[in-house]
């Protein structure tokens, strides 16, 4: 079973538009849609929620009078969703928690967040060392366990 | 050709099997381990590409069933609120742990006598507190002496630094007067037996290429191998024969190419946890065990301890530095771990603060709270948690019920053809009642460290990590299946050294327990090899 890898990318960039700054692209601009292929081609029920929620949503773009999902406006593909959302839950769901998967591991968007491409290793990162003293209230009520 | 028989074969190379394979080195005894992973290498680890938490939702995720790398085993966990969440391979589960490192406390041993509950252990903190230190000198825990919510114990190394996190997180305890401690934790924080000291990277969680954290492939195997330990890897046992004597006489394994073997042992040492090695046991029927090895106390299975987690997670409006630092230790709370009957249940349990959420994660945690919306506002909300929250889990002591339990699956097998293994389990009203309280007071403590707004998980779905009780130790054969010494009751010659012999689970994470039993447990055969049969 293959996803419309088409319709995928466009509802991926709705669900995560690009950043407003512009500094990074959609979910389906990024390629996001790649990480979502690869789990529907790993479970085959996975596979078919996904292959119907996407054939369902473009049926309700036609029944609006449209040629499909992506001959919409804006406006309107966010109503579809909004919809689809309502009529397959598990589906949008689904699709949401793979997104999210693939857009936030993904290497420009961490870099954007962290300000660095670098992985975390080897270097790692500095933490400062810290003042035990916080402590002292603690130290103060004495012991806490049971004797036994 | 006649087939070699080994003094001891070990089922299982992770946290229990690797320490009593390092314990009973010195005996001179030809022992094999026999392990169904391999070694991860440590340029295998995702921390080393920029992309790595998205291995959490594949190859290092912590669900086999999820990973579903050839060497893991499928489990039927649709019977539970809790996933099943552990790790195939040479040190086992600690590949992929926290390594938070607490021990229990003195009155985890005695919770019959004390509340009223469960049962109480045929051994004390004080037996097993000469192994926990060992312990702590093999792994190299790092930590703070003086906790007053333990007995006096050296502490080998430095305490992991709190960062930002951590400090913030101590006032708020400051704040209500309760207490927290940096926590106990298997990272070297400097260098340690040639381990590279810790550099905060915060990939705990999909292991760790620096080799600071302290996984049972870095600790004991190597010392283990040089003492002349063998470790075949890729070997995955699917039962334990019984000779015409009632005696454990070997294993049928598969070999890493999936032939089939059989290696014949004078003591097998169980060491796969509390779903393996239930799953196995039950799994090696003979007209003797009709019912599985070492069952004739039905007990086998039973008795299933989780540690329901519950995570309150504070958002706080400054950015915190989370993703810097061990990310399952830096402070923990046992204010609420003895019993207080004004609570409205027995027994207790411990915070432990984690670090911020990654990104990935970040994402996955807020989306079922309704704190990350699709669309036009998506970007804004999750610039208002990233790197802003602070989780702080509960881990909750699970008290015994014969109900919560490991079967064989009737349908479900692992490649091997191995049936796997089905869990029951459901939360007791002692746990719920638990779970409640703590996220009420997390609420508060995260509120007075500043919080301004709060999501909860509870339990936590994907926390199956701690695998206890189903073949329990005790000196009564009709209650328990091992005895205080590990021994099964049933089979002389075959021992269980893993979680599966807690008699109860504690509010503290296992494996320092796991080992220190480990280790008690290969120092008292040592103790009776002239008559360990008897």
């Amino acid at each position: 079973m293959t996803l419309n890898t088409q319709l995928l990318a466009m509802v991926l960039d709705e669900l995560i538009p690009s950043r407003p700054d512009g500094l990074l692209p959609g979910a389906g601009s990024l390629g996001v849609g790649a990480v979502v292929e690869h789990a529907a081609g790993g479970t085959p029920e996975l596979g078919q929620l996904l292959t119907q929620g996407l054939a369902a949503l473009d049926d309700i773009a036609r029944r609006s009078g449209a040629e499909g999902f992506g001959a919409l406006s804006p406006t309107a593909r966010v109503a579809a969703l909004r919809d689809i959302e309502q009529a397959e839950p598990m589906f949008l769901s689904t699709l949401l928690m793979l997104a999210y998967v693939g857009y936030y591991s993904a290497e420009p968007v961490v870099a954007a967040l962290k300000g660095n491409a670098r992985p975390p290793h080897p270097l790692g990162y500095d933490l400062e060392s810290d003042d035990l003293s916080l402590l002292d209230a603690v130290r103060a009520r004495g012991k806490l366990y049971r004797e036994c | 050709m006649t087939e070699h028989t080994v003094d001891v074969l070990i089922i299982g190379a992770g946290a229990a099997g690797a320490a009593v394979a390092w314990s009973l080195a010195d005996t001179r005894m030809h022992i094999l381990c026999l392990e169904q992973g391999d070694w991860v290498r440590a340029d295998a680890y995702p921390g080393l590409r920029a992309n790595w938490e998205l291995s959490q939702a594949g190859d290092f995720a912590v669900s086999p069933n999820t990973r579903r790398r050839p060497e893991d085993y499928p489990v039927n966990d649709s019977g539970s609120p809790i996933s099943m969440s552990m790790f195939n391979g040479v040190g086992g589960s600690t590949v992929l742990y926290a390594a938070h490192f607490p021990r229990f406390h003195p009155s985890d041993f005695r919770v019959r006598t004390l509340d009223g509950v469960a049962e109480d252990w045929p051994i004390d903190y004080q037996r097993l507190e000469p192994f926990y230190a060992l312990n702590d000198r093999m792994t190299g825990v790092a930590g703070l002496a003086g906790d007053p919510a333990y007995p006096p114990k050296e502490v080998p190394l430095p305490p992991v630094r709190l960062g930002k996190l951590g400090r913030k997180l101590a006032s708020g305890f400051n704040e209500l007067g309760w207490h927290w401690w940096p926590s106990d934790s298997a990272i070297a924080t400097v260098e340690y037996e040639g381990r590279a000291p810790c550099i905060n990277a915060g990939t705990c969680l999909v292991g760790c290429p620096q080799g600071a954290k302290g996984s049972a492939d870095v600790t004991y195997w190597p010392v283990a191998l040089r003492a002349g330990v063998e470790l075949r890897t890729r070997c995955r046992v699917r039962e334990i024969t019984v000779g015409a004597d009632g005696m454990a006489d070997g294993v049928i394994y598969y070999d890493e190419i999936g032939v089939e073997r059989r290696q014949k042992a004078e003591v097998v040492v169980l060491a796969c946890n509390g779903v393996g090695t239930a799953r196995l046991l039950l799994n090696s029927r003979s007209p003797q065990f009709p019912d599985g090895l070492a069952n004739r106390s039905g007990l086998v299975g039973r008795n299933l301890m989780l540690h329901p987690y519950a995570a309150t997670i504070g958002i706080f409006d400054e950015p915190l530095q989370g993703y810097k630092g061990p990310v399952g230790c830096g402070v923990w709370s046992q204010e609420f771990y003895e019993t207080d009957p004004a609570r409205g249940f027995v027994r207790g349990f411990t915070y432990e603060m984690n670090r911020s959420f990654h990104p990935m994660f970040g994402a996955l945690i807020a989306l079922p709270q309704g704190r990350l919306p699709w669309g036009a506002a998506h970007h804004a909300a999750f610039a208002g948690i990233h790197d802003r929250t602070l989780p702080l889990l509960a881990i909750c002591e699970d008290l015994p019920d014969p109900a919560n339990r490991v079967t064989l699956d009737e349908r479900l097998t692992d490649s091997s053809g191995i049936p796997a293994p089905k869990i029951t389990y459901r939360l007791s009203e002692n746990s719920q009642s638990m779970l409640d309280f703590s996220i009420a007071r997390a609420t508060e403590v995260l509120q007075a460290a500043g919080a301004r707004d709060i999501m909860v998980e509870s339990p936590v779905k994907m926390a199956g990590w701690h695998l206890m009780g189903t073949a329990r130790m005790g000196t009564d054969p009709e209650r328990s299946v091992v005895n205080e010494w590990g021994r099964c009751h049933d089979v002389r010659n075959v021992f269980i050294v893993d979680g599966s012999i807690f008699v109860t689970a504690g509010g503290v994470n296992p494996t320092s327990t796991v080992q220190a039993l480990a280790l008690y447990i290969a120092d008292t055969m040592k103790n009776k090899l002239a008559n360990l049969f008897d």
